[in-house]
């Protein structure tokens, strides 16, 4: 055993698994950095100011949830009905998980949209249609504006970066998946 | 198999030749002269140009807030939105501090309009807020074909909402005075001096030495040798505010917007703002959009 440690062959093999440890580790911690840098965008923004897609995603779901109401008083079927609380649900549940939130969202825009669409077949009293307008307005536009974050390109880049050698190679052993796109 | 590497790269060379190129951001017209009417379909009347750019000129003091009317008559096959928001930040409209720009987009060939807020007015005027606003006041004139006067009531209306909305988060106050900049001395050259003058003071002081700092006290008639020092005489206290308004001019303490006053051209002057003469040659004030704006229904 000692002479083995003292084999130059048996340190140099030594050297060469701790070069690979130290590239595996470093590379890896280098893509959860740059995931991370990608992850405060999408809650912070991209001015630092906290107006981002995040910030979006949680007043889309307000507004949602107030459409539900005003769409339950107008007395739509339960079907629609239900889908759009769900899909609000699943907002909350997605909790502070880009990935989670950004699938929720595209959920909650179509179940948001079918009740819009639903109600317009109603004969609303003014206050109900002007409710039903504006809520749906300004949903859309949230959604336009995440269509536009910078979160986006980011999030294209990163996985782009992912792609090549040698993060393509890394990816797998960090555990880093693909930043999904919030459009 | 020692060519495989060449025509290995040689393939990667032509895949990407023939990648599909990323969509192209639409070919939106620059800026006019007048820039906060940009009336390329001819739609506006000369009053209504100048009404907006004589309202704009107002709104400076709001923060460098901006509302920019641009008519077109076709958007080149691309989507109103987008090219709503590429004119919007290729025009900077708005001040960069505070992105409170507006702009009123009309495509006349297509008959659509867009409107979308700055960065900074997304709260006040959320989409279902320029929902609103448009189909009170644009949509009747504009299904009417009566652009002149769609545009004058939309515009006196988000006009209303803008200026309301910078006076609550306290950008600016317009009751404070806007001092004119063409004439007289601003603040800082008077801060400037008194710095100079003490400075002055104390390099005149250190240089002259500390002279006759004991002199003969005369107590109750009779000299009095008793060493005491000469207090110094002191320095004259600076002068109090003018009647101006105090330490700021015209924003009432907050910094103004970067904006249309500190471009060259523009036709506010000085580092305060202020109101210039309507000479042309305005610009943008550096203010960005996300996006969020609000079409035509049914379209």
């Amino acid at each position: 055993m000692k002479t083995r440690l003292q084999s130059p062959r048996f340190a140099a093999l030594v050297m060469v698994l701790m070069i690979a440890a130290a590239s595996v580790l470093g590379g890896a911690r280098s893509l959860h950095r740059l995931q991370q840098e990608v992850y405060t965008v999408f809650f912070d923004g991209a001015d630092g100011d906290g107006i981002g897609v995040f910030s979006d995603i949680r007043k889309n779901r307000t507004d949602a949830y107030n459409l539900l109401g005003v769409a339950r008083g107008a007395g739509l079927e339960q079907a629609p009905l239900t889908a759009l609380e769900q899909a609000v649900q699943a907002v909350d549940a997605a909790g502070e998980d880009p990935a989670a939130l950004i699938r929720a969202h595209s959920s909650l825009m179509d179940a948001v949209r079918d009740v819009y669409e639903r109600m317009g077949s109603l004969s609303l009293p003014q206050q109900d249609e002007d409710y039903r307008q504006n809520l749906y307005r300004s949903i859309l536009a949230r959604a336009d504006t995440m269509s536009r974050d910078e979160y986006n390109a980011r999030a294209q880049q990163f996985n782009r970066a992912l792609e090549r050698f040698p993060a393509s190679a890394l990816r797998y052993a960090a555990g880093v998946q693909t930043l999904p796109q919030a459009r | 198999m020692k060519h495989a590497p060449a025509r290995l790269c040689a393939l990667a060379l032509l895949l990407a030749l023939c990648a599909v190129p990323a969509a192209a951001a639409p070919q939106v017209p620059g800026p006019t002269s007048d820039f906060y009417a940009g009336d390329f379909a001819g739609v506006l009347s000369e009053q209504t140009r100048e009404y907006i750019v004589d309202q704009n000129l107002a709104l400076q003091q709001y923060g460098g807030a901006q509302i920019v009317v641009v008519t077109v008559d076709f958007l080149d096959g691309y989507d109103i939105a987008d090219y709503a928001v590429t004119l919007f930040n290729d025009w900077e409209i708005g001040s960069e501090e505070y992105n409170n720009g507006y702009l009123i987009l009309l495509a006349i060939g297509e008959d659509n309009y867009y409107s979308l807020p700055g960065k900074g007015l997304e709260e006040t005027l959320d989409g279902g807020t320029i929902d609103a606003l448009q189909q009170q006041y644009l949509e009747e004139y504009f299904a009417a074909g009566e652009y002149d006067a769609g545009v004058r009531a939309y515009f006196d209306a988000v006009l209303d909402v803008v200026q309301r909305s910078q006076l609550l988060t306290g950008v600016s106050d317009p009751e404070q005075p806007v001092r004119e900049t063409s004439g007289g001395l601003g603040l800082f050259p008077v801060v400037m001096g008194l710095i100079v003058f003490i400075i002055a003071l104390a390099v005149i002081f250190s240089l002259a030495g500390i002279r006759s700092v004991y002199r003969p006290v005369p107590r109750r008639g009779i000299f009095w040798w008793g060493m005491r020092p000469r207090a110094p005489r002191p320095p004259r206290p600076p002068r109090p505010p003018g009647p101006s308004g105090g330490m700021f001019f015209g924003g009432g303490g907050r910094t103004r917007g970067g904006g249309v006053s500190r471009r060259p051209g523009m036709s506010s002057r000085g580092s305060f703002g202020g109101f210039g003469g309507r000479s042309g040659g305005f610009r943008g004030g550096g203010g960005r959009t996300r996006g969020g704006g609000a079409g035509r229904r049914g379209r």
